[in-house]
């Protein structure tokens, strides 16, 4: 993450124009064609994405960022015209832009190039009091997990006045993406592939985009979800609600403090931050959110020296989202951090895939072998093994308490939902294993403290896929709420 | 963490539910037959554990479009096993007209020839291309969605495929050790216990109906 950090502001340092950074980060992820971009950083540098910096400081590392222009432009869309370089740094002037490309914007993740546009705003109005909205608004979509309601004053921002698109109501944002975040992060995030604290840092530094790209989400995947929805949406997000809460209050803060004096460049700084926040793209969502009164709405706007094309804006957030779909990918399959490209990391992702169906089978042809009788009887594997460490009527004491718990179908666990979803509707004998299968977490609890302590300190389960994490046994140990027998 | 505990829980019952179900109808398989009994009870556990995602309709869909799962998606879908085709939305195509996609590629082609050094990017491009489509076949499901629900939907199968892997390696490990009872106490005590810990606290009510569906004698503990 530092590296990102560094990276980020080395770039944005070393161009002035902070739209290019973030473009250039962006684009540096995917452009593993050009050959400059061997010399770029080998973790994909999603800085780009990222919020700008908060204060315009010198840009320094030129170097790293002509690595990343020649490779940038060359690959530039059509409709950037000549003119529109001027706006941008030396740096990325010697560059020539004319070159047709072919841009293609199917609807898959892997044709569109990475574009920098540049600026083709007219200047934007240094307005005091539209910064300040922009900063709230940035920082409050950025934050628009978890609370809607501090979210509620970022409506107010300034309708679009030059390239906006779609907007979205914050609150139907938040709320979806509340969703979809849980729904995308908290299974790998359970697994411990993602650590929690390098999510929320993740998360808060590219607020924006996550909010925009897990909103976008929900109008694909949003069918089936709801059932799922509440399962992972209570449960983990809470931490990280909290965290981001408070940062994006510092955020605000201090976004509002730096910006109060600043001029017309800075403006544009905030604003880029604002169009980050673009989540429906013209496009296909647009309809969509048309119908939908003032809500449904974000207001879209291009960076500074992009083309407002609805095109190319769209095309911006389907790449961040992607940009950032495949780093939690790059989390979840081992020894992927150093790769960058989506080919590699495509190849990498199903090679890993392919290695798990395949223990699978072999996994399922030993226990095949080990039991011939397919004969999985739970009082056999109990029994047998609880009498060694505790005697069996423990045990069985424990699990006639549970029975006599109210037979709650939990809502919040994935099989309640399992049972509610629309595609499968398990025979009646799933059912009322179902219904009885997970006694509220009280009992689990009621039952741990009858447990042996050695038993209740070994009940952890090792849920690290991710060599780079440790196993989360500690903090399995102090709740063994969900787990105990 | 609470969300893949109950994950793993309800897979983990999933799945022995499924295997004592499948026992019942074939008592004594062939090894093949055993296993991929166990492979679909495993795969079903999955499925349903997860809840409703794309992939996990698209993999209950294939699954019971095979004969061989008759019997037991009598079981598991209960009266729905006869209309798999509800189940398949996922399996659907994206509509493309003829016309228009061979003219696009012809396009495309053209294009690729004009340029005469290897435009990288779309070099990448067709690389991921291919793999995207790959990765497609991999993933249940995977053939009608788009590259960024691609991504997503892998995302979960993946993460899916590593608690199942993991789920049915510390069972092993159980059954083995409960086999070879002399020395399960020297022997991967830890992986046990965590199984047994999930085993226990899913299937603790449920000694009525495991004694209903398991119609053969218990081995003598």
């Amino acid at each position: 993450m530092e590296m990102n950090e560094d990276r980020k502001f080395g770039l944005e340092k070393s161009h002035g124009d902070h739209l290019s950074n973030h473009s250039s980060g962006v684009s540096a992820d995917w452009q593993f064609n050009t050959p400059a971009m061997s010399a770029a950083p080998p973790h994909p540098c999603t800085a780009a994405s990222l919020v700008p910096p908060l204060t315009s400081s010198p840009f320094l590392s030129a170097p790293m960022a002509e690595a990343f222009v020649p490779g940038l432009w060359n690959h530039h869309a059509t409709s950037v015209g000549g003119s529109n370089i001027q706006n941008t740094t030396s740096a990325i002037n010697s560059i020539p832009i004319g070159r047709p490309v072919a841009m293609s914007s199917k609807g898959m993740l892997l044709s569109t190039p990475p574009l920098i546009f540049p600026p083709s705003l007219p200047h934007f109005p240094a307005d005091s009091g539209f910064i300040e909205r922009a900063a709230r608004f940035s920082c409050l979509s950025g934050g628009g997990f978890m609370d809607v309601n501090l979210l509620r004053p970022s409506q107010s921002v300034a309708p679009a006045r030059k390239a906006s698109k779609v907007v979205m109501e914050t609150q139907v944002q938040n709320s979806e993406l509340s969703m979809t975040a849980d729904k995308v992060v908290s299974l790998p995030a359970a697994y411990g592939s993602i650590d929690q604290s390098r999510m929320d840092t993740r998360r808060d530094r590219r607020s924006p985009h996550i909010s925009n790209s897990e909103s976008q989400e929900t109008n694909f995947c949003e069918g089936g979800q709801d059932g799922n929805v509440d399962s992972s949406g209570n449960s983990s997000p809470s931490d990280l609600g909290a965290n981001k809460r408070k940062r994006t209050i510092q955020d605000m803060e201090k976004d509002q403090v730096q910006r109060g004096p600043q001029s017309s460049s800075e403006a544009t700084e905030t604003k880029h931050k604002v169009e980050q926040n673009s989540s429906k793209h013209g496009g296909k969502n647009g309809k969509d959110n048309s119908e939908a009164a003032e809500e449904g709405y974000v207001h879209v706007r291009a960076r500074r020296g992009q083309a407002t094309n609805s095109h190319s804006l769209a095309e911006r957030v389907r790449r961040e989202k992607i940009s950032e779909r495949m780093k939690y990918l790059q989390e979840l399959v081992p020894g992927c951090s150093k790769v960058t490209g989506k080919a590699v990391m495509l190849d990498e992702i199903i090679n890993y895939v392919q290695s798990l169906q395949r223990q699978v089978e072999f996994l399922s042809m030993k226990l095949a072998a080990v039991n011939p009788q397919l004969d999985f009887s739970v009082e056999r594997l109990l029994a047998k093994n609880l009498r060694e460490f505790h005697g069996s009527p423990l045990s069985i004491a424990g699990f006639s308490q549970e029975m006599s718990y109210p037979r709650v179908y939990p809502s919040q666990h994935g099989l309640g939902h399992a049972g509610s979803s629309t595609m499968v509707n398990p025979s009646d004998a799933y059912r009322r294993t179902m219904n009885t299968q997970l006694p509220t977490t009280s009992g689990y609890k009621e039952l741990s403290m009858q447990m042996h302590n050695p038993w209740n300190e070994e009940i952890v389960m090792q849920m690290d896929y991710d060599a780079n994490h440790p196993p989360n046994a500690q903090e399995m140990n102090r709740k063994p709420d969900g787990f105990a027998i | 963490m609470q969300a893949a505990k109950s994950f793993v829980q309800a897979f983990l019952k999933q799945m022995l539910l499924g295997i004592q179900l499948s026992a019942v109808s074939h008592r004594s398989g062939s090894l093949q037959e055993r296993k991929s009994a166990i492979k679909l009870s495993a795969d079903v556990a999955m499925a349903v554990a997860r809840g409703s995602k794309k992939w996990t309709r698209g993999l209950i869909a294939s699954l019971s479009k095979e004969e061989q799962n008759r019997s037991f998606r009598q079981f598991v879908l209960g009266k729905d096993f006869g209309r798999p085709a509800k189940l398949c939305h996922s399996s659907w195509k994206i509509p493309r007209s003829k016309n228009i996609v061979r003219r696009s590629l012809r396009f495309l082609s053209k294009r690729k020839s004009n340029i005469r050094a290897p435009n990288s990017s779309v070099l990448a491009g067709t690389l991921v291309e291919k793999r995207t489509q790959v990765l497609k076949r991999l993933v249940p499901g995977g053939e009608s969605m788009d590259g960024f629900s691609l991504l997503d939907e892998t995302l979960d199968y993946v993460t899916c495929l590593q608690a199942q892997v993991d789920v049915m390696q510390k069972l092993m490990t159980t059954l083995e050790a409960s086999k070879h009872r002399a020395d399960s106490n020297a022997q991967c005590p830890k992986a046990k216990l965590h199984l047994l810990a999930m085993v226990g606290s899913c299937y603790s009510t449920r000694k009525g109906l495991w004694k209903r569906l398991s119609k053969r004698p218990k081995l003598t503990l």
